[in-house]
């Protein structure tokens, strides 16, 4: 168990592997798993001008 | 393929498709090396990684290019390759290459300072789509209307200082229904397609058009796999206009994404792609 960085709300590690990414289901902030053991997660990296398909 | 074959993820986030491309690897009992391209380092002689093959997900263009590059140095096939990603992720050589294929695609001025720019909208014909060389998701693209929406926008690219946003790609705007077609391509074989409803003239998914799947027509079939050839082949989703002067292709996307297609058409696509990897790597 861990806390979004931007509201608070507790996140479980069920089912999420390290490097994923998910939105907050409170405030909705894009989040990535950076470590699964402990589990940690933080703000995923911002889009850059390169980013596509 | 040897039993200890390793596939290598080279990524930068782990979204639903890197999740199914990982879950498809396991159920076929594939090592898979995560190489996030964040902490990857490339020396020029190879050490330090297993993978034999590697499989790029990495959604910088720039980040691509180089491990791509620097995977094949080492003699590590990749999936696409280096020069499928260079050709599809500039906008000016794939219009180049579709045409010298035959393959139909807007027609397209590319013009180098923010004069030439004018001219190439006045040659094109207002309204106009001017689109940065580089980029995806439908990010800094614009509709021109007219000439004087043109110098405003030209000003402010200009002004975004990056040498890139001095190249102006300038497109005919198509008139087309208010969708687009995505024929995903793996290989030789076309594996699912869809269509992309939006209002915005852009119809990416990431701005919200919405997905439904889509049995290709011949015709929208034979066009797609004509302009994955045209560009090296691989994983490719092929992105077609409904012209009111026929199918147009606009876009190859190298590295692309399949959420919405997964959804909408229930195609197992990361399943298509493993299977596609093993094979290339058995060659």
């Amino acid at each position: 168990m861990t806390e979004c960085p931007e509201c608070g709300r507790a996140i479980e590690k069920a089912g999420l592997i390290e490097g994923e990414i998910f939105p907050c289901p409170d405030c909705g902030l894009e989040l990535e798993v950076t470590a699964v053991e402990p589990f940690r997660v933080d703000a995923a990296p911002r889009e850059a001008e390169d980013w596509g398909e | 393929m040897s039993e200890t074959f390793t596939l290598g993820l080279f990524y930068t986030v782990i979204r639903p498709e890197e999740k199914w491309i990982l879950e498809a690897a396991a159920e076929r009992s594939l090592t898979v090396e995560r190489l996030h391209d964040e902490a990857v380092t490339f020396p020029l002689v190879r050490n330090g990684f297993q993978a034999d093959l590697v499989l790029n997900r990495s959604v910088s263009h720039s980040r691509s290019l180089y491990a791509l590059r620097f995977f094949e140095h080492y003699g590590v096939p990749t999936v696409n390759p280096y020069d499928v990603v260079a050709l599809c992720g500039d906008k000016v050589l794939a219009s180049l290459r579709l045409e010298e294929a035959g393959v139909p695609t807007p027609r397209t001025v590319v013009a180098l300072t923010p004069a030439a720019a004018l001219k190439a909208l006045d040659e094109i014909g207002y309204p106009a789509v001017l689109k940065p060389p580089v980029g995806s998701w439908g990010r800094l693209m614009a509709k021109v209307d007219d000439p004087e929406e043109a110098e405003q926008i030209i000003e402010h690219k200009s002004a975004l200082g990056s040498p890139m946003h001095s190249i102006f790609y300038v497109q005919e705007y198509v008139e087309k229904p208010e969708r687009d077609l995505r024929v995903f391509v793996v290989g030789d074989e076309i594996v699912a397609a869809m269509t992309r409803h939006s209002k915005d003239w852009r119809t990416n998914a990431a701005r919200g058009a919405v997905s439904t799947g889509l049995k290709p027509t011949p015709e929208m079939a034979e066009l797609a796999m004509r302009a994955a050839h045209a560009v090296g082949g691989g994983v490719l989703a092929v992105d077609l206009m409904e012209s009111p002067d026929g199918l147009v292709v606009h876009e190859v996307n190298p590295t692309p994404e399949f959420r919405a297609l997964t959804t909408a058409t229930g195609v197992d696509v990361a399943g298509k792609i493993v299977d596609f990897v093993m094979e290339i790597a058995r060659r």
